[in-house]
């Protein structure tokens, strides 16, 4: 047969594309098919975009709003409303039979797309999320001295892991951009690509582009994909070679591609991230096993060699540039495994915020959620299991299964809801593909409207759940209001200025400041900052203030008038805290800190004050 | 050299070639305006170019297998640039340059050639690439319109979003203070952000003598430093009080001060 007739047989709606193949090629069924998207509705891929950039429009007019402290609740409608249309035409543009191949491309790359323009908006002037300064400090190093893995106080693992920043650093200095705006371009492409690699993964997998499209989708629902997974921060391009592993892996796997590939994602992975190039190592154990278990035993030797080569290559980095990145890791993790060996010793907890508890339909709908996505990802595996499709691909969707245990991780270790989006980074990548299988089997194209309705439903509301149980949280979702302690309201003109102004200390000096100037300061500036320093606003009496001064050698004390008018959202005013602040801070600890005849004034904006405490000590 | 010209003529399409020559091309040329300081015009779009795209689609040709799917080896061109660029940049520390535009532009080259002979040597014949497809005229027209009036709603967003937020850090209206120690000449800024130039009135004190006053007219975003000239500290004590005064605040507006340390102000 040759190629036009097989363009000719491929049915009407197919052809209305008007295809030319060029060339005396002969194809498989199956090139034409899914370069065509035979089958589907061909329709300009383009027009399922607009609904996407709608969305994004209206959610920027919800910050307008905020901003101009319009009613909360107008805000927050035109917030939802863009929501739901960013994610509810997706989802059912991507879970119908009759889309095309290009429309479920354009369709996920917008939606990331989307995600990566409303970060965007939420802080179109300036990175203002506490991580962001710290990697912030990290580039500004490699702008000052042109050489990596300058020490950081302020995040001491960051230099070890420069990827983010050398290519920021490359753009800044090649185009002349500045910080900001090359680092949000280098967040964005590589966020936009994530689900294309992810849909190209489990394409390579299922050979199918509708599944593999809802599973891309469902991916983005991720709790911390939305917003964190975009910032400035050294995970945001990790997670784009964590997905190229994932395709790469698969075509391993299918003896696709040479197994030496495999090293290609996980150098940039390595030199940008360690958790999700940990992360990245367990997915290739994880193949090990599908293969042994497949019965592939060969493939699964040579697989697991090349896996124990990585792990080697990463641990040697590690171990050479960054071995304070162990204990940086082990910390959550041996409180993890602690409390699920002792579960009596702590409880869950959710975020305490003194702004008081989420929107009840918020907690609902996170918990309907969870519920939904391990039902959908436990009966796609099960549908994965007896539909035959294949050894691999069956066993690949049993490691859905793992949500189960994020399920009970959440409830059952203390700061669980934390930890368990951060897996869900990673893990999600897994639960998809099933979940996925399943909602696309529930879609019921040709008839019963009902469980088409039911599969675009419970999609929505996995991607709401998304949403809430992500960043930012309810209380800062819309921007606009100032918090003392908060993360991005925290970060006012006036901290960015304090935080500019110290940029002119000498390196290693050491500061108290509250929780937010802290983040501008650590981030703009060398200076060091202390993680015991909260001690001084304890002090009773001026003898005992300054001798806690010169216990930590502070070099700088930061006060802010509005501690006395607002409790900080967290319930602490200062990094490392000792104290739980439920009422504003009495006036008389800013008094003492202002009488203080050894400590000069050097910075006064009318609320943020610094004082040089240098003379406390030094004589 | 004649075993990779062999292999670029034998091995692929005229297209192909005028392709990665033309790639190479385009990529030394913003080498070197960057090492000649072009224009911001010329620099800005190279500059995209050179780091997100032209080493990645190049290496793209020599790794990625031609029955990849079009969108993939798009993916794979931007994924393998940014890369490629922090493995550079792991390189270029080990230089006593560092990273800097030179070194970066310097390296690019090399990333560039050495993906053209890749690409000339490694990859096999192309004889299995995507079918290729020609839309109709009307999806084309389609398609355009839409992205324009996508274009048309992201320009929205972006300007609603930075005005908003222009106006929001300007409703903050406030001036800061700040002082510098230095033994005769301490060195006070001021930074105004009220939103609207204001006139000051700059006073220092020590005890209760004015030692330095003067009139200063701040811009609105304007930072203003003033040298102060005030005498060296008596008997190596004292303490120099300097105080922003507006119009209509009876109190100093803003207020620092410094002390005397071993008989200057420092």
């Amino acid at each position: 047969m040759t190629v036009a007739d097989q363009v000719s047989s491929v049915p009407r709606t197919a052809r209305r594309l008007q295809v030319r193949v060029v060339g005396r090629q002969r194809w498989s069924d199956a090139d034409v098919q899914q370069r065509t998207g035979a089958g589907a509705r061909a329709r300009p891929w383009a027009i399922a975009v607009i609904p996407i950039a709608l969305g994004g429009l209206l959610i920027a007019f919800g910050y307008a709003a905020g901003r101009a402290h319009a009613p909360n609740a107008e805000a927050q409608a035109l917030y939802w409303a863009g929501q739901g249309l960013i994610w509810l035409p997706s989802i059912a543009t991507l879970l119908s039979t009759r889309t095309d191949n290009a429309t479920r491309i354009a369709v996920i790359t917008a939606v990331a797309g989307a995600q990566a323009l409303l970060t965007w908006a939420y802080s179109p002037d300036q990175f203002r999320f506490t991580d962001e300064f710290q990697h912030i400090r990290t580039l500004s190093d490699i702008l000052r001295t042109h050489h990596l893995f300058t020490p950081n106080s302020f995040l001491p693992v960051s230099p070890a892991f420069p990827g983010l920043e050398i290519v920021t650093a490359a753009l800044m200095q090649t185009t002349g951009l500045p910080l900001f705006t090359a680092g949000v371009i280098v967040d964005s492409v590589t966020h936009v690509l994530l689900p294309l690699f992810v849909f190209l993964g489990f394409r390579e997998l299922t050979a199918n582009a509708r599944t593999s499209s809802v599973a891309a989708l469902l991916y983005l629902t991720a709790p911390h994909l939305g917003y964190l997974e975009v910032l400035f921060i050294y995970s945001t391009p990790a997670l784009l070679y964590y997905a190229i592993a994932l395709r790469t892996t698969v075509r391993v796997a299918r003896s696709r591609s040479p197994m030496w590939t495999l090293i290609l994602p996980f150098v940039p992975m390595t030199l940008s991230h360690h958790l999700t190039t940990l992360a990245g190592l367990v997915m290739l154990i994880a193949m090990v096993v599908v293969l042994a278990l497949a019965g592939r035993g060969r493939q699964a030797r040579r697989l697991g060699l090349m896996t124990a080569g990585i792990a080697a290559g990463v641990i040697a980095w590690i171990l050479i540039l960054a071995p304070e990145t162990f204990a940086y890791l082990a910390a959550p993790a041996t409180a993890a495994v602690q409390s699920l060996l002792h579960p009596g010793a702590g409880a869950a907890t959710t975020a305490v915020t003194t702004v008081g508890a989420a929107p009840r339909w918020e907690t609902l709908t996170a918990v309907v959620a969870a519920l939904l996505l391990l039902g959908a990802s436990t009966l796609g595996a099960v549908i994965t299991w007896w539909s035959h499709a294949g050894r691999v691909s069956s066993l690949v969707a049993l490691l859905g299964l793992v949500y189960p245990a994020v399920l009970v991780g959440r409830t059952v270790i203390p700061g669980g809801p934390t930890l368990a989006a951060r897996v869900l980074t990673y893990a999600m990548l897994f639960i998809a593909y099933p979940a996925a299988v399943a909602l696309t089997t529930l879609w019921d194209q040709r008839r019963r409207p009902f469980r088409r309705r039911l599969a675009w439903a419970i999609t929505g509301v996995l991607a709401v759940g998304g949403i809430v149980t992500g960043l930012p949280p309810w209380y800062e979702r819309i921007p606009g209001v100032y918090h003392v302690a908060g993360f991005e309201s925290g970060i006012d003109e006036r901290a960015i200025n304090v935080g500019h102004w110290a940029a002119s200390w000498r390196p290693g000096a050491r500061v108290v400041c509250g929780v937010s100037v802290c983040d501008t300061i650590g981030g703009y500036s060398r200076a060091t900052i202390s993680t015991a320093g909260s001690q001084i606003f304890y002090a009773g009496t001026e003898r005992s203030l300054n001798s806690a001064i010169a216990d930590q050698v502070l070099n700088y004390v930061e006060t802010d008038v509005r501690w006395t008018r607002q409790v900080p959202l967290s319930g602490s005013y200062w990094t490392s805290d000792t104290a739980n602040h439920t009422h504003p801070l009495p006036a008389a600890v800013l008094t003492r800190v202002n009488r203080d005849p050894y400590a000069d004034l050097v910075y006064d904006d009318g609320l943020i004050r610094v004082y040089n405490t240098t003379l406390v000590w030094s004589n | 050299m004649e075993q990779l010209t062999r292999s670029l003529v034998n091995r692929r399409t005229r297209a192909e070639l005028f392709r990665l020559i033309a790639a190479v091309l385009v990529g030394l040329g913003v080498v070197v305006a960057l090492l000649a300081r072009a224009p911001g015009v010329v620099v800005l779009p190279g500059g995209l170019l050179l780091i997100l795209w032209l080493p990645g689609w190049i290496w793209t040709q020599a790794v990625v297998p031609a029955a990849d799917a079009p969108l993939a080896r798009v993916g794979y061109a931007v994924s393998t640039s940014v890369g490629l660029t922090m493995v550079l940049g792991v390189l270029l520390d080990a230089l006593p340059a560092g990273l800097t535009r030179a070194d970066w532009a310097g390296g690019e080259a090399v990333l560039l050639f050495a993906g053209f002979v890749a690409a000339g040597l490694r990859r096999p014949a192309a004889d299995r690439a995507s079918p290729s497809v020609r839309p109709a005229i009307r999806s084309v027209v389609a398609n355009a319109a839409a992205l324009t009036v996508v274009a048309a709603l992201i320009a929205g967003a972006v300007l609603i979003s930075i005005s908003s937020q222009r106006r929001l850090n300007a409703s903050q209206h406030f001036t800061a203070l700040t002082i510098a120690p230095d033994n005769r000449h301490p060195l006070v800024t001021i930074d105004n952000h009220e939103g609207t130039g204001v006139a000051y009135r700059l006073t220092a004190t020590i005890g209760h003598t004015v030692v330095f006053s003067v009139p200063v007219d701040v811009r609105s975003g304007q930072t203003v430093p003033v040298r102060l000239s005030v005498p060296s500290p008596r008997r190596g004590e004292g303490l120099l009080v300097v105080d922003l005064d507006r119009a209509g605040h009876r109190a100093p507006y803003r207020r620092v001060w410094l002390h005397a340390r071993l008989g200057e102000w420092r």
